[in-house]
């Protein structure tokens, strides 16, 4: 019997093992492609040659409301648009569960809150987001103009839904666009993402 | 305006009397504490385990959140989403707090993911110093802005600014919130002395840490799971299956290696650190904070694999509980050799009076008498037995004797057992003139055999016999139907003889004929309920403080007046006038006494000492798990004493047995470190080592030699001989 649960026990630890080729830092981001709010089928590869921003989203998850009721978001959607980067937020919350939205709530919300997103991503079955492993909303990627991972993790170093962490908040992704913008090598290359859990 | 402490603590609301409240009522709504947010998830509040602080004193608070069913929230470490709860103090000048004292969290899967939380009731607790400067007569007060995230299927922040009001005097006063606190502090993760290692390879962690203690908890202890909770986030794959392993000389615990060991995360890991947690089902019963560097310490971790549920159980049962029908035989001979401890025996002798008076009395009257009698005794036993069982089951960490940790229980039997005595010496009599015995024919003389058997079983519990201690320990780990068979057979134990008595006119005969001598023998029984009563006493000193004893004896004196003014009334020819205010008056010194009573407080506020020696030269320290574990890892033996100022046994075997010349001088030959465990009090820790080792009650005795893996149990009653000779075995 002992030796029966500790096989079983060995078994599980092998089976746990990660499954997917998750994306890593410096290495070519996983090549994805999902219908926007539009009904507009977007593919990673679409915008080869472009750098690329991932936004894992959830619009009533506190941690989000946190970044766009202060316009902390919409701010560094409106910073990067400007300078020619390709912003994706991926809402992977499956229907029924928080966060969920039709194409044209989505738009709506773009609308109201004043962002500005290149698309909004519906990827209900959760296939990007299981693809990239995103664990929390929000949760960030850059990927450079040559289709390579250049950050992954939190958007900041405020690991909460208190709205005035924004203020002393070090913005990794914001840090990184600078690096990268300068041509030096991001310093903060991947940090723990956190918030609510992705509703896969 | 919000309730303040003080308020509330005026209505201290005594643990027995919780007890009974959530025997009855389950759902009995605590008083609410302090300021209440009214957040819809959680209920937060800010509980304080002092009343009445002292300027530069030390003392606990807590914030309380009681969360919603199936919401949690979340430890220090939050695991893969999530967010610990938070508090920012607003004190006055000169206060500082200590950060959340974390309590052992669970882990909450979902998905590929896991989060580490808590849910239902929870207490945080923070320690407070209030500095030297503050005048008596001040009222300091606490604020905090306390901010939480509360999860279910999704996230709610919530927050809410608790304060309490608490006023300084000349010394700290627990109150009610001080039980519940102490015991969060005392299921608190402890430090484990040794140093863990861990390797890196393959993604995957292999955790390392000394201590055939806990290699014990997995070969034949309690736990059927035990895992590993990193205080840092990206350490460990949350969700990940934990391998655990188990040596002769410690644990293994194989991980998957989180973004921090991978190098995605940060510059490597210099430090892992976290809790080693062992459950007994979904509870946690022990946890140690282990901290690991790189490398592996030297030994076999990993010999065996912790297969969760084999032997675990069998465990439980096996080494020194007892079976069902041992058991019960015991309780049995436990409940006859009550009938004999010096505070019993008065009580049920004036009893037995009644029964020599009325031998000639008809033989159903008298047999209908001892039948009732045993129905006090039994009736008292069940609801005894019913508010321990309720209690374990809610958790509570209590033994054996846990009635005598409370200092009101303990003036009550105090003052019982003097009033008895004041009985016994004439100064009043109950019913007819010529006292106890006569009535016995009248209706009201049947309620007095009833009530004679329940004074008997309250007079008995503080002499609980060592027969009783393994009888009951025995009664936790079976059903609850049979744990009540064993108290149940207790009381019959005790009701026995006069049973048998009541059912054999020929027994009856045996006893001496009736006569003057009666009066005379009556009078000096009186004195060793004094006597048990000034012992009483004494233990509530140790456990209130001289602000408590003053209590007492002016409820005791409050007590004697009205047995006086109830005999003066009872007795005078005096008009309708003079007995009305003379009842009156009796009543009041009474309700007096019980508001006296009252004042006594909770008790907990006297603090344990630290060490000591007796006149033999023997030295003694504190009992902690640490200072066992820091002894034998010296390769010293160790003999611990789990004591109570309430146990007469545990005093009568120290001057027997332990404070002996020949027993101080082997310990100093060996060096034996002797720790002694005070039980007076309150204290989940020592009650988990009762427990372990079947036994729901002091005293409990143990030798571990040096190297072995297991204390040996000494018998409850010592002898100078039995210390020595284990001290020679485990030597030689």
């Amino acid at each position: 019997m002992k030796l029966l649960a500790s096989f079983a026990s060995v078994a599980a630890l092998a089976l746990a093992a990660p499954a997917l080729a998750a994306p890593e830092v410096g290495a070519p981001a996983p090549a994805f492609s999902a219908v926007d709010s539009n009904g507009v089928t977007r593919s990673l590869g679409d915008f080869a040659g472009e750098m690329v921003i991932l936004e894992w989203t959830n619009h009533d998850c506190p941690y989000v409301v946190k970044h766009y009721a202060t316009g902390n978001m919409q701010a560094l959607q409106a910073d990067a648009t400007a300078d020619g980067i390709v912003w994706l937020s991926i809402i992977s919350s499956r229907p029924g569960a928080q966060g969920h939205v039709s194409g044209d709530r989505a738009n709506e919300l773009t609308e109201s809150r004043g962002a500005s997103p290149s698309a909004v991503l519906i990827d209900e079955a959760g296939d990007v987001g299981r693809l990239y492993g995103a664990v929390t909303t929000p949760q960030m990627f850059i990927i450079d103009a040559d289709g390579i991972v250049q950050y992954m993790g939190a958007i900041d170093d405020q690991p909460s839904a208190r709205h005035n962490t924004v203020e002393i908040a070090n913005n990794y992704v914001r840090a990184a666009l600078a690096e990268l913008a300068a041509g030096e090598p991001v310093s903060q290359t991947s940090t723990t993402p956190y918030g609510c859990r992705v509703h896969y | 305006m919000p309730p303040r402490v003080p308020l509330i603590a005026a209505v201290r609301i005594h643990p027995l009397l919780q007890a009974l409240m959530a025997v009855l009522a389950l759902l009995a709504a605590p008083v609410a504490a302090a300021q209440t947010s009214g957040a819809p998830l959680v209920r937060a509040s800010l509980v304080s385990e002092a009343v009445e602080i002292a300027p530069g004193g030390e003392f606990w608070v807590a914030m309380r959140q009681q969360i919603t069913p199936r919401w949690h929230t979340y430890w220090r470490n939050p695991g893969d989403s999530g967010e610990p709860t938070q508090l920012f103090w607003d004190l006055p000048e000169g206060f500082e707090a200590s950060d959340i004292y974390w309590p052992v969290p669970y882990r909450y899967p979902v998905a590929h993911l896991a989060n580490y939380g808590y849910e239902d009731d929870l207490l945080l607790p923070v320690r407070i110093t209030a500095p030297a400067n503050l005048r008596p007569g001040d009222t300091a007060r606490l604020s905090v802005h306390a901010y939480w995230l509360v999860c279910e299927d999704i996230c709610i922040p919530e927050d809410a600014v608790l304060t309490l009001d608490i006023p300084v005097a000349a010394q700290t006063t627990p109150g009610r919130w001080a039980g519940p606190i102490r015991d969060m502090l005392a299921a608190l993760p402890q430090p484990w002395p040794q140093q863990a290692g861990f390797t890196y390879q393959n993604e995957r962690v292999t955790l390392s840490i000394p201590g055939a203690a806990l290699s014990e908890e997995l070969s034949g202890g309690r736990a059927t799971a035990a895992e590993f909770f990193p205080f840092r986030d990206s350490m460990i794959v949350h969700a990940a299956p934990q391998g655990v392993r188990y040596g002769p000389d410690g644990v293994t615990v194989e991980l998957e290696a989180g973004a921090r060991f991978t190098g995605r995360i940060g510059g490597g890991v210099d430090v892992l650190d976290g809790l080693l947690i062992f459950r007994e089902g979904r509870d946690a019963y022990l946890a140690y904070e282990v901290s690991a560097v790189t490398g592996a310490p030297a030994g076999d971790f990993a010999a065996a694999a912790f297969a969760p549920g084999a032997g675990s159980g069998a465990a439980a049962g096996g080494g020194p509980a007892i079976g069902f029908f041992q058991a019960v035989f015991f309780a049995l001979i436990g409940g006859l050799i009550l009938n004999l401890m010096p505070c019993v025996f008065p009580v049920l002798f004036v009893k037995a009076l009644g029964f020599v008076e009325q031998s000639r009395a008809e033989a159903w009257k008298v047999r209908r008498h001892g039948l009732v009698f045993t129905a006090g005794i039994l009736v008292s036993f069940a609801i005894l037995a019913g508010v321990f069982l309720a209690l374990r089951a809610a958790g509570e960490s209590i033994g054996w004797g846990f009635q005598l940790q409370s200092p009101l229980f303990v003036l009550g039997v105090a003052a019982v057992m003097f009033a008895v005595g004041l009985n016994l010496s004439g100064v009043f009599n109950i019913g007819g003139a010529a006292g106890i015995g006569q009535s016995l024919t009248e209706k009201r003389g049947l309620a007095g055999s009833f009530f004679t058997g329940v004074l008997a079983v309250v007079v008995a519990s503080p002499c609980t016999a060592p027969f009783m201690a393994a009888a009951l320990g025995a009664a936790l780990t079976l059903p609850l139907s049979t744990a009540l068979a064993i108290f149940i057979a207790l009381g019959l134990g005790m009701a026995l003889p006069w049973l048998a008595l009541s059912f054999s006119p020929a027994l009856l005969n045996l006893l001496p004929k009736p006569g003057g001598w009666m009066v005379r023998f009556k009078q000096v029984l009186a004195f060793p309920m004094y006597g048990a009563a000034a012992w009483l006493i004494w233990v509530l000193a140790q456990q209130t403080g001289p602000g408590g004893l003053a209590a007492a004896l002016g409820a005791l004196v409050l007590v004697a007046f009205a047995a006086w003014l109830y005999e003066a009334v009872r007795t005078s020819s005096g008009k309708g006038g003079w007995r009305i205010t003379g009842a009156g008056a009796a009543a009041a010194s009474l309700i007096a006494a019980v508001a006296l009573a009252f004042a006594v407080g909770p008790g907990g506020g006297m603090a344990q000492a630290e060490n000591g020696s007796s006149a033999a030269g023997l030295e003694w320290s504190a009992w902690s798990e640490e200072a066992v574990e820091a002894a034998r890892a010296e390769g010293r033996p160790v003999f611990v004493n789990m004591t109570a100022a309430w146990c007469i046994s545990c005093l009568a075997n120290e001057s027997v047995a332990l404070n002996r010349r020949r027993v101080a001088e082997a310990f100093a030959e060996h060096g034996v470190v002797y720790l002694k465990g005070d039980w007076t009090n309150r204290n989940a820790e020592i009650a988990r080592v009762l427990e372990a080792h079947g036994r729901s009650g002091v005293p409990l005795y143990l030798y571990y030699a040096p190297g072995a893996e297991r204390p040996e149990v000494l018998p409850q009653i010592l002898t100078e001989d039995i210390i020595l000779r284990a001290v020679q075995r485990g030597t030689s």
